[in-house]
């Protein structure tokens, strides 16, 4: 197989746009764990749309807030005692080197 | 952040756990796993409080997502905890080796609104409306802007208008690439090399 050909034939940016079956997503981590080439193009290809995503980030309202931490006590099946700080003044995020690596 | 500096207090004040750690002069970091990688172990440990940590490092992310797919802040605000809830309770099926967890957690926020957009009470709503038109767009950049975070706006310039359509339409929209072809009546081979432009640009300015 072309490597290179492969690359460029856009089936990783579909596999990273989640537009591929169960099983076409096997065939592409199969080819990336047996190219590091193909393996860093796909986690460029992966950084650059959280990337693309993270700019768009916007504080949720507060009445969103307040519900999210109803579900985090629904999920945990029992009352916490108070509502955690962080949760009602949702800090900013940082940048996003801190996540994407590099 | 205030979980790292805990991690790293509680570290220092065992310094026989230092002993075992090889020590790295470049990077000193190293000596305290990522707070990824700790906020997954956590996460893969069932730790409740550790959805408080994730919700402070990636709402406002994740929302702003849902929010450019919905369009409506209500639905948006459903898909968030709609999303939350997948996440914890799928969070097994998380393999890090495959992407960062962010890659993951947007996925799964991704999915949950591009189904509620395919679902019969969006139907009757044009999808393909402008995205300019939505309230996301309109929005003032989201406060807490850090100085050295590129905008929005940055990046919208360095990617061309068609570019940016195409990305829009499969990152948002919600379409596949033949799906964009048919939209804008443009050759498949077209909106592929679009797409793989525009991540170009984008790859480029992650570094």
């Amino acid at each position: 197989m072309d490597i290179q050909e492969y690359i460029e034939s856009g089936i990783l940016e579909q596999y990273a746009l989640g537009e591929l079956s169960e099983a076409e997503r096997a065939a592409v981590e199969a080819q990336a764990a047996a190219h590091p080439e193909i393996a860093q193009e796909l986690d460029q290809v992966q950084q650059a749309l959280g990337f693309y995503a993270q700019a768009h980030a916007e504080t949720p309202p507060p009445r969103c807030v307040s519900g999210c931490y109803r579900v985090g006590r629904q999920l945990s099946g029992r009352k916490l005692k108070k509502p955690p700080r962080t949760i009602l003044q949702p800090r900013p995020l940082h940048l996003p080197n801190q996540w994407f690596g590099r | 952040m205030l979980y790292f500096r805990t991690a790293a207090a509680s570290i220092c004040s065992k310094p026989h756990i230092l002993q075992s750690v090889p020590v790295s002069v470049n990077h000193p970091e190293s000596l305290i796993p990522a707070p990824e990688e700790l906020l997954v172990q956590r996460l893969r440990d069932r730790d409740e409080a550790a959805m408080t940590v994730f919700y402070d490092k990636y709402s406002a992310a994740l929302y702003g997502v849902i929010l450019r797919i919905v369009k409506k802040e209500e639905i948006a605000e459903d898909v968030l905890q709609e999303s939350l809830v997948k996440i914890w309770h799928s969070f097994a099926s998380y393999d890090a080796s495959k992407g960062r967890l962010f890659t993951w957690v947007v996925n799964v926020c991704r999915n949950l609104a591009i189904d509620k957009i395919r679902s019969r009470q969006y139907r009757v709503g044009s999808r393909t409306q402008p995205l300019e038109d939505s309230a996301a767009v309109r929005q003032a950049a989201p406060t807490g802007f850090q100085p050295d975070h590129i905008g929005l706006q940055e990046i919208t310039k360095k990617l061309n208008p068609e570019q940016k359509q195409v990305i829009d339409l499969l990152y948002f929209g919600g379409f596949t690439q033949s799906e964009v072809a048919d939209e804008l009546n443009l050759p498949l081979g077209t909106v592929k090399t679009r797409a793989r432009a525009a991540i170009k640009v984008l790859a480029k300015l992650v570094r």
